[in-house]
Order: structure tokens, then C-alpha cells, then sequence
């Protein structure tokens, strides 16, 4: 098995998790309470990854990030280095890849807390943010849970865009799904298969464990019959 | 120290209807208030812009000095800082903290860490002493609304809302709820607003009442005067009085008014000499009376066309001239067919112009 390559995958899922928890949060919140008109532009804009072909995604990102974009060039000139083809891009390129896997269950979950709740704490003296902590936070755990474990999940298995701006750079870029891609172009089928059954088995115990979670977490006792 | 509530606005729905109030709630010794309406009259619109939990597009809001809206200024104060209890109708617990957790809710997010001895006192008042470390979600309707009660309390509003206090209550604890209710309202000392569609839930809790429907805020006063003497029409059918009758006044001194109904004459005490020729007699159910052979006043004979058993009570529908409705107890055993004689004191009917 590709160790390297999984290890580098583990980093890459990490990371992407990381990230999307601490900018998901804002923007599901956002999703969920905003009263804006245009806010159907802004969904569909968060979920355009869960449909876009990763090669379209990925050309987009490479172009973007490239030495000719003001935001390629604006990493290049704070870091000094080139941010496609590096472990730093892959993850950016990941993270925008996996934000409906984040944003959409969050979100989801944000809304469903029973507005009275809210407006309770508010009558109460509690600011947004802390009606958010110890009031949204806390009734829809269930949903940032799925959030994080879907968004680590989608990220280990991504191919297509992770080809168009990382490449296959050994210990940088070269992720598993590349690795079984290699493996099966070079007819190593046996490692192409231990390496699959390994990432499979790794996909099915992180959902099962999703749902398993999901089942006990806490449901409001007044949606219980 | 007092303060006066001043309410003049109108918030209209997007595509919806617009609900108006306008009312000035001096400071009394009374302080409890009944919202009464029927459901769509805009009750808890004018409830929810008093907590700050909507905006409305035009006028004003003032408590005491504070001035929690203002339109023409673009003012508007958020519910965080206009230090108001508000009840929900199902009470918005939070299910995921203790009760304790739930009661000290308000004094955490205001930043004061030690309030047991809040805690202790609000629990004894309210007897929920026992309640500390369930969840709300383990505990009964009657004691969550006790619980939230406290936790609306815990800060010292101000001003003190209720939306439907018992609508989530099984209607076999209601009535004893109700009166649990009145009795901790009244320990307090703060203006109070309830809203209610429910007549005996009304009499119940309120010391004052305000009739509100579609149109706006009808009348408002004591409880026992706006229901005795509804101002118009309009305001006696949302009260619900049972007996609506058009006549006119044929005779009128300053002791009593006589309204010819049909064949039928009715004598009404005189109370205000504005009155208008045509007039709606205005009579509630539970003051037409089974009379004795007797009576003399405002008696008559009409056969029950109705019975409707109410429990210990019983609606009446009477045949005849008039075609009055009347509550009696349910042990006189009064009959469909029978032949009954009533009677209305004169103090008991009310009469509003017509025009």
C-alpha cells in the first residue's frame, strides 16, 4: 500500500475539515437566517461543486490561482512560492471542492432550530453570538457532525480536481485516488486493489459512524411524540 | 417605579394583511393586562413588537422614558436590550439545558455569574423548588410553564408578555393552571400582557382588558366594565356576547330605557342619555334567568328550541320573539320542548347606538 500517498490524503482531508469548519460556520449561519432576496443565487452558488465536472472545477482554480490572477499573485508575493501544483493549493482547491459537504447539512441543521428558541434568548438579553453557542450550536450538532465527517470523507477520495491543480508530485500533490490511478495504469493490480479496499473500508466506517451519531443526537423533546 | 406604555403603529405582512394598535396603558395599580382577540386580529403582532421580536414599518413604541420605536427616527431598540419577559406559547424551553440552566439563562447572558440566591427565590415562588437538575423535557406542561415563567422573570423585566400562556396545556389541568397562574401574576409587580382568545381564561387572569380585531384596538379598561359595557357592536361580538338584538327606544328617562324588540318591550337601566333612536340590546347568556313565578321584570315565556350540555352548565337556545341564548346549571334539567320562564335584570342590559 501507498503510505506516503494516504498519509499525504489524511493531511489534505485534515486540513480542507479544518478550514471548511471555520469558514462553514459563518456562512451556513448566514444561509440559514438571511432574509436577502437573492439568497437562491447564493445556495446555488455553495452547492455549483456538488454538480460542476471536477476537471471544470479544477481548470477554473488552476486559472485562478496561476501566476496571471491577482489571488495567484498575491499568494506568490506573501509566501514567495506558486500556489498550484503545491499541498497548499491542493487544499484550497479542496476546500472550495467539499463546501456544499460542509455548508449544506450545517446549514440545514441551523435552520431547523424552532425560531422560538431563538427569539427566547434574545428576549433574555443573549447577543447573536452567544444565542449561536448555547442556543443554534448546541440543538444542531448532529448536522455540524455530518458536516465535518462528510467534508473529510469526500475530500480523501478526490481525483479530478486534485489532477488538474496538483498534479501527482510524490509526498506534495500525490493523493490516494491518484496513487490506485498509477497503480492500475502500471497493471499493479494488487496494489490498486489493497490501497481501494483500505479507502473503501476507511469511507464505509467514517458514514456508518455518521449515522450511528446521528441516530442518538439529540432531537428537541418537542419534535419527540 | 411606573411606566406608561405608549403603542401607536401598523406593520404591514408581505402579502399579508397590516395590523394596526394604538393604545396608551397609564401607570395603575392593576397591572394585569388582557390582550383579547380573535385568532388573525393581530394579538401577538402587537405582542411580538412590544418585545422588539418584530418591526414595524410606521409609529411608535415608548415605555416610560425609552423609546423602542420610532419609524419617522429609524429607532428601533433590539429585544436584547429592552429587558422584557416574554413568554412563548409553547414556552421555548431550552431542551438541551437543566431547568436551573434554563432559569439562570437570562442573568448569564447579563453576565452576573452568581445567582443562586436568584435561583432559590424565583423556585420558591413558583414551587419548582424539586425541578432543578430535570431536563424540560421531563417535566409537566403545567410546571414548564412555571419553569419559563421563572426564567422570564430571573432578570427583572420591565414589562412581562404572554402569548397564549395555556393553549399548550391538556384541557384537564388548565383550569387549575389558569388559577396558578393568576395567583404568581399577582405576587409580582409588573405590567403584565396576556393574550388570549379564550373568554374564561380572559376573566380568569386579567385585572383589565384590551379588545382588539382586525380594524384595531376596540376598547380597552377593567375587565368586568368592558365585558358589563361593550362600546359598540363591533366590540360585543368579539367579546362574544350571545345576545345581539336590534330595537328601538320607545321610552327613556333618567331610571330606565324602554326598547321595543318586535313585539317584545324590554326595560333597561339608563346609563348614558347619547344614545341614538335605533340601539343593539346587548345581553350576556349567563344573565338570562330561569324566573321565578314572581318576577315581574323584563319576564317572559319561550320555548327551548336547544339544549347544549357544557358540563356543569348548559346552553339554551330559546324559541319565540326574541330568540335569546341563556346558560343555566345543568341540574334545573331543562328540556327541548319545554315552555320556560326567564327573566333579565335590568342592570343586565346593555344598549349601544346603532349608528
Amino acid at each position: 500500500m501507498d503510505w506516503q500517498a494516504l498519509i499525504l490524503t489524511a493531511k489534505v482531508a485534515a486540513w480542507t475539515t479544518a478550514i471548511l469548519l471555520i469558514i462553514g460556520f459563518p456562512m451556513a449561519y448566514w444561509l440559514a437566517f438571511t432574509r436577502w432576496r437573492l439568497r437562491f443565487a447564493a445556495e446555488a452558488l455553495v452547492a455549483l461543486p456538488l454538480v460542476l465536472p471536477p476537471t471544470v472545477l479544477g481548470f477554473y482554480m488552476l486559472i485562478a490561482m496561476g501566476p496571471n490572477s491577482p489571488f495567484g499573485q498575491a499568494y506568490e508575493s506573501v509566501s514567495g512560492k506558486l500556489l498550484p501544483f503545491s499541498f497548499e493549493g491542493l487544499v484550497v482547491a479542496s476546500v472550495i471542492y467539499s463546501l456544499p459537504f460542509a455548508v449544506q447539512p450545517m446549514a440545514a441543521a441551523f435552520a431547523k432550530v424552532d425560531s422560538s428558541f431563538i427569539e427566547a434568548s434574545h428576549c433574555l438579553g443573549a447577543s447573536r453570538m452567544r444565542t449561536f453557542w448555547k442556543v443554534i450550536l448546541p440543538q444542531s450538532i448532529g448536522g455540524v457532525v455530518a458536516g465535518v465527517v462528510l467534508s473529510f470523507a469526500h475530500t480523501l477520495g478526490e481525483f479530478g480536481v486534485v489532477l488538474m491543480v496538483g498534479g501527482n508530485i510524490p509526498n506534495e500533490t500525490r493523493t490516494v485516488a491518484i496513487s490506485i490511478y498509477d497503480e492500475v495504469q502500471a497493471l499493479n493490480y494488487d496494489a490498486a486493489a489493497q490501497t481501494s479496499l483500505f479507502l473503501l473500508a476507511v469511507s464505509f466506517v467514517v458514514l456508518a459512524l455518521m449515522y450511528g451519531l446521528q441516530l442518538k443526537a439529540w432531537t428537541p423533546w418537542t419534535m419527540r411524540s | 417605579m411606573d411606566n406608561a406604555l405608549l403603542i401607536d403603529f401598523a406593520m404591514a405582512y408581505h402579502h399579508g394583511p397590516t395590523i394596526q394598535a394604538k393604545l396608551a396603558i397609564e401607570p395603575s395599580a392593576d397591572k394585569i393586562w388582557v390582550l383579547f382577540g380573535r385568532s388573525g386580529s393581530g394579538k401577538t403582532t402587537l405582542l411580538r413588537a412590544l418585545a422588539g421580536l418584530e418591526r414595524p414599518q410606521t409609529g411608535t413604541i415608548r415605555f416610560g422614558q425609552a423609546r423602542w420605536l420610532d419609524a419617522a427616527t429609524k429607532t428601533f431598540v433590539r429585544p436584547q436590550a429592552r429587558n422584557v419577559g416574554f413568554l412563548h406559547q409553547h414556552y421555548a424551553l431550552f431542551p438541551h439545558m437543566s431547568v436551573d440552566e434554563n432559569i439562570v439563562y437570562g442573568l448569564r447572558a447579563r453576565g452576573i455569574q452568581a445567582p443562586a440566591s436568584r435561583l432559590a427565590e424565583l423556585k420558591a415562588m413558583l414551587q419548582i423548588g424539586e425541578l432543578g437538575a430535570r431536563f424540560p423535557g421531563q417535566i409537566s406542561g403545567g410546571q414548564r410553564q412555571r419553569v419559563a415563567l421563572a426564567r422570564a422573570l430571573a432578570p427583572n423585566p420591565g414589562l412581562l408578555l404572554l402569548d397564549e400562556p395555556l393553549s399548550a396545556l391538556d384541557a384537564a389541568v388548565r383550569a387549575q393552571v389558569r388559577r396558578e397562574l393568576r395567583e404568581a401574576l399577582q405576587q409580582l409587580d409588573i405590567l403584565t400582557l396576556i393574550v388570549t382568545h379564550d373568554r374564561a381564561e380572559a376573566m380568569t387572569l386579567g385585572d383589565n382588558i384590551i379588545v382588539q380585531d382586525e380594524s384595531g384596538i376596540l376598547q380597552l379598561g377593567p375587565i368586568g366594565e368592558v365585558f358589563g359595557r361593550p362600546r359598540d357592536l363591533a366590540t360585543a361580538r368579539c367579546l362574544g356576547v350571545e345576545n345581539l338584538l336590534a330595537g328601538q327606544i320607545v321610552e327613556a328617562n333618567t331610571q330606565t330605557t324602554t326598547v321595543q324588540l318586535g313585539k317584545t318591550q324590554l326595560v333597561a337601566k339608563s346609563v348614558s342619555n347619547s344614545l341614538s333612536r335605533d340601539v343593539w340590546v346587548v345581553i350576556r347568556a349567563e344573565y338570562v334567568c330561569l324566573a321565578p313565578d314572581t318576577a315581574t321584570e323584563n319576564c317572559f315565556e319561550a320555548p327551548v328550541v336547544a339544549v347544549h350540555p357544557e358540563g356543569a352548565l348548559t346552553r339554551v337556545v330559546l324559541g319565540g320573539d326574541l330568540g335569546l341564548v341563556m346558560v343555566v346549571l345543568a341540574s334545573t334539567g331543562v328540556c327541548e320542548g319545554d315552555m320556560v320562564r326567564v327573566a333579565i335584570a335590568k342592570e343586565a342590559i346593555h344598549l349601544v347606538s346603532a349608528t
